[in-house]
This record gives C-alpha cells, structure tokens and sequence, in this order.
C-alpha cells in the first residue's frame, strides 16, 4: 500500500507533503474503506477486518490534514446507523398505548419490559462498536479531537446516540422510554415483581449520557426530576390514604416498609445521588406531613402508646420520627404536655383528699394519718410516675438528652405546683426512714433514696425542703424513731453532695449532739453514783440539743410546770452540767421529750409511755382521790400548757384508743367545762402501752403558714447577704446583672423573685451598705 | 498472568518476521490495543509503515524501557530536552534520516516515550542555531522572499541574542 512516504537517505529532505489529484482520490479510497468497516462493525461483522489496516488509514488521512473530513464523516456514518436502528428496533418495539398511562397494569407492565429491553440491546450494541470504532480511529483522537477542540470518537458517539435515539426529534421516544420507567417504579411500588435489571440497564444508560448545557448525566436533566415530581405525587396519596386506614403503630410500620423499599430500589437500578433526594421526599409526604395526626390518633397514638407501655411503637416512632426535623419536637411537647397532664392529675388527687380531710374535723389524729398518707401516696405516685418515663426513655428513646430534658422540665413544671411537695418528699423520706426501710438490703434502701434524691433536684424552693426536714429529722431522732442509723447518715450524705456543704451542717450538727448527748448521760449517771446527792427518785435521760442546729425556736419554749419532783432532777442535771460547760444556757423543752409511767390501775400494773405533758396531766392525778375529775380548766390552769397541745394530748389520753382518762361528756372533742376521770377500770392485754404520742403529720393551714413566714424571713436575710457579698466583690455593678449574679447565687435553694430583690437592695440603700451612681440610676456602688 | 510468556509476531514493510514478547510489544499503544481488541492469535501482525531496520531500533527501544513504569500522560508538563540518559542518547547516535523515521513510526505506534526521546534529539539539533545553521542542517532550501524574510526578522528582532 502507497503512503506517499520513501525511505529516505542519510541526510534526509524534509518537504510539506503536496496535495495532489492523487492524494485526493487516496483520500476517498481510504474513506471508503474505512465507512465500509464501521458500517460491518455495525453489522457485527468486525471480525473480518483488518485493524491494523484500518488504523494505517485513519492516520494517513489525518496525517494528510484530512482529520476534519474523516471527523466528519465518521460522524455521518454512525448517525446515519443510528436512526436506521432507531425506526427499526426501537419504534417497532414502543409498548401499545396505555402501557406508557400511569395505571399499574400487569399487561402494560409486560409491553412496558419489553421496550426496555430492545433498548438495553441497541444500547449495548451500540457502546461495543463504539469501543471498536475509538480504537481504530485513536490516531484522530490523540492528534485531530484535541487541536480541532472536538469530542473524541467515543463521546461523539455517546452524543449522536443521545440525539438521535434519547431525545429523537423524530420519533418520541424518550416520552415513552420515561413513561415506561416510571410506570415500572409505579408497578413495583404496588407489589409487582418487575424485572430490575433491564431498567437499571436503562438507568446506566441515562446515567453515561450527559447533556452538555448542564454538565450533568441526562439521566440528573430528563428523567429524576419527573421520577421526584411522580414520587412526590404517589407518596402523597399515599400519606393520606394510610393516615385515614391505619392506626399509628400500623402506619408507622407502612412509612418504614416504604423508606427501606426505596432504599433498595435506589440500591439496585437508581443513582446513588437519587437516594437522598427520595428519601427526604418520602419523609417529607409520609412523616412531615402527618406528625400531629399520628400522634394524637385516638386509641393508638403517642398518648395510648405511652400509657400502654408499647416500647416497640415508641421506639419506632422515635426513630422515624427523628428523620425530619420537627419530628421530635412534637413528640418532646406531646409527651411533655402528657406528663403534665399526669402530674396535675397527681395534684389534684392531694388537694382533693386533703379537702375531703378538712372538710371534717381538723384535730383528730386519724386526719393526721390521712394526712402522712397523701403526702406518701403523693411522693409514691411521682415516683412511679417518674420510673415509668424512665423506662420508656431507656426503652424506646435511646436515653436522648434532648428529652431527657424536656421530661425534667415537665415533672420540674408541676412538682413545684404542688406547693406542698417539699413537705411531702420530706414527709416520705421520713416515713422511710422511720419505718419503711425495715428489713430492706443496703442495695434497696440506697435505691429508694436516690430515688428520693431525683424528685429532690425537681424542688425550686430546697430551702423549704430543708426546713421541714429538719423538722421531721429532729423528731426522728429524738422520738428515737430512726430504723437504721446508716440509712440517716446516707441520706445526708446524698444531700450534701447535691447541695453543698452548708445545706448538712445543721444536720450533722443534730446528728453530733445526740451522740455527744449519750456520752454526757453516761458521764452524768457516773456523777450521780459517786456524789453524795440524794438520787432523784426517777431515772432521768436528758439529750442536750445546740440550739442553733436544731429546728426550735427558743423564744417559743413552751412553758410547762413541771411537778416538783421532775423541777429537782433537772435542777440536778442542769447544774452537773453548766459545771461541765460555762458560758451556756439550757432550756428544757417540754413540747417534746417522754416518760415512762407505771400506773397502777385496779386490774394491774401497766408501763405506760406518754409525752412530757402527757405526763404532767397524769402526774395531776397522783394526789386525787379515784372518783374526783380535774376540770379542763385546771388541768389548762396547773400545767400551764399551751392550749393547742394541751387539746391534743388530752385527746391521745381520753378519746383514742387506750382510754387511761375517762372524759365527761364523751364525745372526740376537747371542749371547755370537759372532766377528766382517771380510768381505774382501764385493762388492755399489753403490759407496756405506748400512747401515741405527736407524730410527724401534714401541718395545719396555720403552721404552713407560719413555716412559710419563717422561710420567707430567712429568704430576705439570705438575699440581702447575697447582694453585699456580690458587690463588696465587684463594687460597682448595674441592676439587671445584679439581679442575674443573685440569683445565681441564690438558686441551689430557691428561685428569687425579681421584685423581692429590687426591694432588698432598697433595704440596704436605705441602710448605706450600697448606693446609687450619682450619674447613672441603673448603677450601684458599694459602700464600705 | 501469562503475558510475560506470550510472544508476538510483528512483520516489517519488507516482510521480516520480529518474534518479541508481548509486554514489549505492548509498549505501543497501538499494539496493545490490536492485541486487546482482535484477541489471541497467532496470526502476525502487518506494519507496512515501517521498514525492518527501523522496526528493529523500536524494538531495541522497548525491549531495553520494557520495565519503566507507565507514566499518565500528562500534557507537556515539563518542556526540558535535557534530560536525556545516557543510553537513549547513544540510541539516538543515527543519521538524520533514521532519526527522522523513529519519529514518525513512534507517532504511529503510539510510543510516547520514544517519541519524546526523539523529538527533543532534533530539538536539541536546533537550539542555539542560527536560521542559517539550521538550514545548513536538515537541508532546508531558503523559500522566503528578501521582503519577507526582512519582516519576518523585524518581528522577531526581540528574541535575538545581544
């Protein structure tokens, strides 16, 4: 073959090749053949070409500058093969009309199939003769395609293939291709089997074609849009439908069967980058769209769920939920709404029972019982309530914070409009440690006081808390009704690392004193055996309280005459003691305190244990002859006891259970002008009786208030040493950040009122601790 | 794989029979795609472009680079003539005749590398030489008009060397 080209001599002559006639006629010979190859690739018939050959052509002719012509030619070709393939494989093989509709149809389903798969041949062919055609025309693409700025063979092919079949100008195609594809998603959507590997041949296809304005595969241009546009349509529909079919664990169930089936679909014939734009549509339709109504579908939603305890369903619908954005945040309010709801109801049961209680008499000591036993059953109910939350929160919402918070705020929210819950949670503590915690492990009672702690952390106002627990505990500890000093000294323990050190000072301060006070008696019985004193002719056991850790208050000692015999063993002790100890002062404290009394009656001999004033009362009796009374009046008169405790000890002592006085007129009341017999004829099968003595009970309107008062007082002084504290600090600070640092400060115990402050740094303006800047009213400045 | 073991046939323009292993002959891209393409054959392969002697060079060529890597083909990176080792500048001791062959059967086999090698040789025969001189070289026959080669001098004023 003639290439135009000599061997040449040792020192050769370059010359421009001439263009001649020749060079012409070899041009079209060349062409010729070389049409005629691509034209028997075509027909499969590569096999009987030479490639060399055809190789050698291409690149004489490029070489020849006649790249344009072969580029163009090349292209003419292979159009010209396309749209042959095109009226005859791929418009014969257009599914009949109504397969391309939107109706799921089996049948159209199968015309639909085939269609694609005519095109998955003519598309394979067409890429395998490509490959071919690039290989023997690489010379064209390495030395003409790039100068000449044009595709090279194999994207020129992918772009003739494009036009003249995808988006044929001619025949419609593509309308059908599309409608064929998403008809076959439709199908498979509603449970047909389709064949999947003929569309992801499609889909490969789109996805290897691009358009060039948009640099993007014409798969991302002509067909994803409309695949959302139908998706977003069908999943609508479909939203609506399952929200009026099925209840919510059901529905649920279908938008979850429904994500994974389009993950799949994506997975095996879509493009990855399809597979977030679906699945926000799918969330969008199946989630977004019907958050509330699943939630509050009746029977079956959020709140039935959480009642019913189904953790699965709770589980799911956090997880699905958790999908679009505001799905949580509905779940969080709806729950925390419920809690609320549930907390409320708790309430309510309290104030209920309590005004039951009070509607009746407010004196007697089985309203105090109900009492304790709505404060428990209050503390209880929260506690449980608590647990329940809990559970689901481990359970179905993988201990996510976000509601773990939202759950605090709520049980926080109606706690502390219980006005009563400080008292209640220190009235539980202390049925507990009184007597429930009997016979339970370590492990337990360490439980059940954690527990106590967590509804502990709800309470804004901790001060109040504080002020009853130290209450119940100096009850507890000097009635000596503590079961288990460890348990005690746990629950401080507890306490002082949630609050601090000062919150416990006090407490372990009474924890000290009744210990020191053991010793001291000790010591004092010592004393008592080696004086010469005349022994007091009863068994005296004193407990010396620090009066400053304990809750009394000293000016409301409550006067008592004491019979003369008890006045001469105090006497004893308190003078063994101030020997011991200078600079201090006791006060006894009648109010509580108790004696064991052997009566005699006519039956036999009883131990009986009364309160001190119980005791005072009987002691009067001593001296009286058996059928005399002492009239309330006297008895008020002798004893000089406050009337209140007075009513109600004569209560325990005549109209409860142990009759040891008879009272006249009977009847549960204490009034003026009452007798009081001592009840000789008094038997009982117990040879020591405990009278009960004044326990630990829900106050009386009137001492929450008083309780109140005092911790409205303390709060002020607290406050005020806050705002000198911060400012001796800083000495110069505006009021909004004044207001903020202090209640900063003040918050481990209560929640201070704006107001409340305002008025305190009023105070102390007035009282030149603090001033106001002379150029800036908002300012204040520290006065040392 | 046994690639290392298969042979080629090649056949010159006279029709001498070059037996070479097909990792050489795959040095060609050209080559490697007929191989890839047409499949195993025993059948030889034609290249009526290039003469025996020639085909003989390109063969010691690849058989001596037969273990360079492949490097990408990354476009003119670097346009030095100066980097050639020793012995590819003792394989390119031919005259100009034979060198000029090596270019155009590296171009059509797709060699890049020798190519390369071949084309900076001439370059090299260029730089530092006077129009004159390169004419005396490689036998050019002067075609300029005097005007024109005055024009062409003019514009070109500012490259010369002072």
């Amino acid at each position: 073959m003639n290439n135009g080209r000599k061997p040449t001599q040792q020192k050769g002559k370059i010359k421009p090749p001439k263009k001649s006639n020749a060079a012409d006629s070899q041009f079209s010979d060349n062409w010729d053949r070389l049409a005629q190859a691509i034209r028997e690739i075509h027909r499969k018939n590569a096999s009987i070409l030479s490639f060399e050959e055809l190789y050698r052509n291409a690149y004489n002719m490029v070489l020849h500058k006649n790249g344009d012509k072969l580029y163009n030619g090349v292209r003419e070709v292979i159009t010209q093969h396309l749209e042959e393939v095109a009226k005859d494989q791929v418009v014969p093989a257009f599914p009949v009309s109504g397969a391309s509709s939107s109706q799921a149809n089996s049948a159209n389903g199968a015309g639909g199939a085939n269609f694609l798969k005519v095109l998955k041949s003519v598309w394979e062919d067409h890429t395998t003769c490509m490959l071919m055609i690039r290989d023997i025309l690489m010379y064209m693409d390495r030395v003409y395609a790039k100068s000449a700025n044009v595709p090279l063979v194999y994207e020129l092919g992918l772009e003739l293939f494009r036009d003249t079949i995808v988006r044929s100008t001619i025949y419609p195609i593509q309308n059908h291709l599309l409608d064929v594809l998403l008809n076959q998603i439709l199908l498979e959507r509603e449970n047909e089997i389709i064949d999947r590997s003929n569309i992801k041949a499609s889909m490969d296809m789109l996805l290897e074609l691009t358009d060039t304005s948009a640099k993007d595969s014409v798969y991302a241009t002509d067909f994803e849009g409309r695949f959302l546009e139908t998706s977003a349509e069908y999943y609508r529909v479909e939203g609506q439908m399952l929200v009026g079919e099925c209840d919510a664990p059901e529905y649920m169930k279908k938008v979850e069967k429904r994500l994974n089936e389009e993950e799949q679909r994506v997975r095996h014939y879509l493009s990855q980058t399809t597979e977030p734009k679906i699945r926000s549509i799918v969330e969008e339709e199946l989630i977004s769209k019907h958050l509330k109504t699943v939630i509050e579908m009746e029977n079956s939603g959020l709140i039935p769920m959480l009642r019913n305890e189904k953790m699965d369903d709770l589980g799911r619908m956090y997880k699905l939920f958790g999908r679009v954005i505001k799905g949580h945040e509905e779940m969080k309010t709806a729950i925390s709404n419920y809690i609320r709801e549930l907390g409320k109801d708790i309430n309510e049961t309290v104030s209920n029972s309590a005004t039951t209680a009070t509607a009746g008499e407010s004196h007697t000591t089985g309203d105090r019982q109900t009492g304790t036993s709505v404060a428990i059953r209050w503390v209880q109910d929260v506690l449980d309530l608590k647990d329940k939350f809990d559970k689901v929160q481990n359970l179905a919402l993988s201990n996510d914070k976000a509601f773990q918070t939202a759950f605090n705020e709520a049980f926080e929210f109606f706690i502390n409009k219980n006005l009563k819950s400080p008292e209640f949670i220190s009235l539980f503590i202390d049925d507990n440690l009184k007597k429930g915690l009997k016979g339970k492990t370590e492990e337990e009672v360490d439980n059940v006081l954690d527990k106590t702690i967590t509804l502990f952390r709800f309470i804004g106002e901790k001060d109040v808390f504080e002020r009853y627990y130290k209450q119940h505990l100096a009850k507890r500890l000097l009635l000596g009704r503590s079961v288990s000093d460890d348990a005690e000294r746990g629950m401080i323990g507890k306490l002082k690392i949630e609050c601090g050190y000062q919150f416990t000072t006090k407490l372990e301060g009474m924890f000290n004193d009744m210990r020191i006070s053991t010793d001291t008696m000790t010591d004092f019985k010592d004393y008592l055996e080696k004086s010469a004193l005349e022994r007091p002719k009863l068994d005296l056991s004193v407990t010396v309280l620090t009066s400053t850790f304990w809750p009394m208050n000293l000016s409301a000692s409550p006067r008592c005459n004491f019979p003369a015999e008890i006045t001469k063993a105090c006497d004893t002790f308190q003078r063994f003691y101030l020997a011991r100890h200078s600079g201090r002062r006791l006060t006894w404290q009648s109010n509580m305190g108790s004696a064991d009394i052997r009566a005699t009656f006519n039956a036999r001999k009883h131990d009986i244990n009364v309160s001190t004033y119980q005791m005072v009362i009987l002691l009067m009796f001593n001296d009286l002859p058996p059928s005399q009374s002492l009239s309330y009046e006297t008895i008020k008169g002798e004893s000089d006891i406050p009337e209140a405790d007075l009513k109600r000890n004569l209560q325990s002592l005549a109209c409860a259970k142990y009759k040891i006085l008879v009272k006249e007129p009977k009847g549960k009341e204490i009034e003026p002008g009452d007798k009081f017999y001592f009840n000789s004829d008094f038997t009982c099968q117990l040879q020591r009786i405990k009278i009960q003595t004044v326990a630990s009970k829900v106050e009386t309107e009137g001492e929450r208030k008083d309780t109140r008062e005092k911790v409205e007082e303390a709060r002020k002084h607290q406050t005020e040493a806050a705002i000198v504290r911060i400012m001796k600090d800083r000495k110069t600070m505006d009021h909004n950040l004044l207001i903020a640092e202090v209640t900063k400060q003040l918050q481990p115990r209560f929640v201070p009122n704006p107001a409340m402050i305002k008025k305190r740094i009023e105070a102390l303006i007035e009282r030149e601790y603090l001033e106001r800047a002379p150029g800036d009213r908002r300012v204040y400045n520290y006065l040392a | 794989m046994a690639t290392e073991l298969k042979k080629v046939k090649l056949t010159s323009s006279e029709g001498t029979e070059f037996i070479i292993d097909r990792k050489v002959a795959e040095k060609s891209v050209l080559l490697k795609n007929m191989l890839e393409d047409v499949g195993e054959s025993d059948m030889a392969i034609p290249l009526p472009n290039v003469t025996g002697p020639i085909l003989n060079k390109v063969i010691d060529y690849c058989t001596h680079h037969r273990d360079d890597p492949f490097v990408s083909q990354e476009d003119d990176s670097k346009k030095v003539s100066d980097d050639i080792d020793d012995w590819d500048a003792e394989f390119c001791k031919v005259d100009q005749g034979t060198l000029f062959e090596l270019i155009l059967s590296a171009n059509y086999l797709d060699i890049k590398p020798l190519l390369d090698l071949t084309c900076k040789t001439v370059a090299n025969m260029i730089k530092g030489k006077t129009p004159d001189e390169i004419r005396k070289t490689f036998n050019i026959t002067n075609d300029f008009t005097p005007e024109e080669e005055e024009h062409v001098r003019k514009e070109n004023e500012w490259c010369e060397e002072r």
